[in-house]
């Protein structure tokens, strides 16, 4: 049972054409970056979630970056 | 006028490093190694910052287009925030346009129990559900620009699954109403009528706060920005210290 409270209309909210993401999440150092799969075992950052301000500042984490996805998956 | 460069072919170039790291440096960070400077010194934050975005996602996975803060997410991060003795603070930047109402209700139960000072500032947008995440701090504040949308759940929220009574929506509206009424300087009454006030909004009747709009009615704490709100969240940690040491 959910109930959405926003005041985005419902078809904007649910819209969809294709329901897979084209993003998965990786945990590297304490950080967990969302990336887009590239070439295989590789992927681009797309975002940051962490709270750690300092991990916003790590040049290896901005994004664009290419990362390995070898790196333990969550 | 730039010249044409040329551009060489990409076979051209040379292969990328081999990824030992697992991370890729830019060249920029390369550059600097090669001409021995040292890194930037990493100095440990005592703050933590919490940025809520989009729509908060809860109970079902939302479409990809979305862009989403999801409570799986947040709530572990809270959780070893409150753990961490390193962190004294905890910042929440808001620019949400709502979402799933449990998933809000949590995150803003979540950071109302937190021992650590909090302050959080709605930049942008704090809508529907983001409302009671922003008031759940210590201290709130609001960007000049940014707006708050108060609405009825029942009109503009949408239901997915079970049949759904109105009485449920009700009080699914009463538990957002009675925690916004706990935790900011609003009365019930005066925050049902922002809720269903006529005229405002095109699709749906409910108010639009703007930044001091929100502080006049007694939501938000102050308008200001990120500096604002840091020397107040490094404020509330000195006093949270005094108190400690009183105490001992």
């Amino acid at each position: 049972m959910s109930v959405l409270y926003t005041p985005l209309p419902l078809e904007l909210v649910m819209f969809t054409e294709d329901s897979t993401s084209p993003y998965q999440d990786i945990a590297i150092d304490g950080a967990t970056l969302t990336v887009q799969p590239t070439a295989t075992g590789m992927g681009k950052i797309v975002r940051i979630n962490s709270t750690n301000p300092d991990h916003y500042l790590k040049p290896e984490f901005q994004p664009g970056q290419q990362i390995s996805l070898s790196k333990l998956q969550i | 006028m730039h010249k044409m460069e040329h551009i060489s072919p990409p076979q051209a170039q040379p292969k990328p490093r081999k990824q030992t790291q697992g991370v890729r440096k830019t060249d920029s960070t390369e550059s600097i190694k090669e001409f021995g400077q040292v890194d930037v010194p990493t100095v440990q934050t005592n703050i933590h910052c919490l940025t809520i975005i989009g729509q908060i996602e809860g109970h079902l996975i939302l479409p990809p287009q979305n862009k989403t803060t999801k409570y799986e997410h947040i709530i572990p991060q809270l959780v070893a925030i409150e753990q961490n003795p390193d962190i004294e603070g905890l910042l929440i930047i808001l620019n949400t346009v709502g979402g799933d109402v449990e998933a809000g209700l949590a995150i803003a139960e979540i950071i109302v129990g937190m021992s650590k000072s909090t302050v959080s500032l709605v930049l942008g947008g704090g809508h529907s559900i983001g409302v009671p995440v922003a008031v759940s701090a210590d201290y709130s504040f609001i960007a000049e620009t940014a707006t708050m949308t108060i609405h009825p759940i029942r009109l503009a929220g949408l239901v997915i699954g079970v049949p759904q009574t109105y009485e449920y929506l009700d009080k699914m509206q009463d538990r957002v109403i009675r925690f916004v009424e706990k935790h900011s300087d609003i009365s019930t009454q005066r925050f049902r009528e922002l809720m269903f006030q006529t005229g405002e909004l095109t699709r749906d009747i409910g108010t639009v706060l703007v930044g001091k709009d929100a502080v006049e009615e007694g939501l938000i704490n102050a308008v200001g920005g990120v500096g604002g709100a840091l020397s107040k969240l490094q404020d509330l940690i000195k006093q949270r210290k005094e108190k400690e040491d009183v105490i001992h």
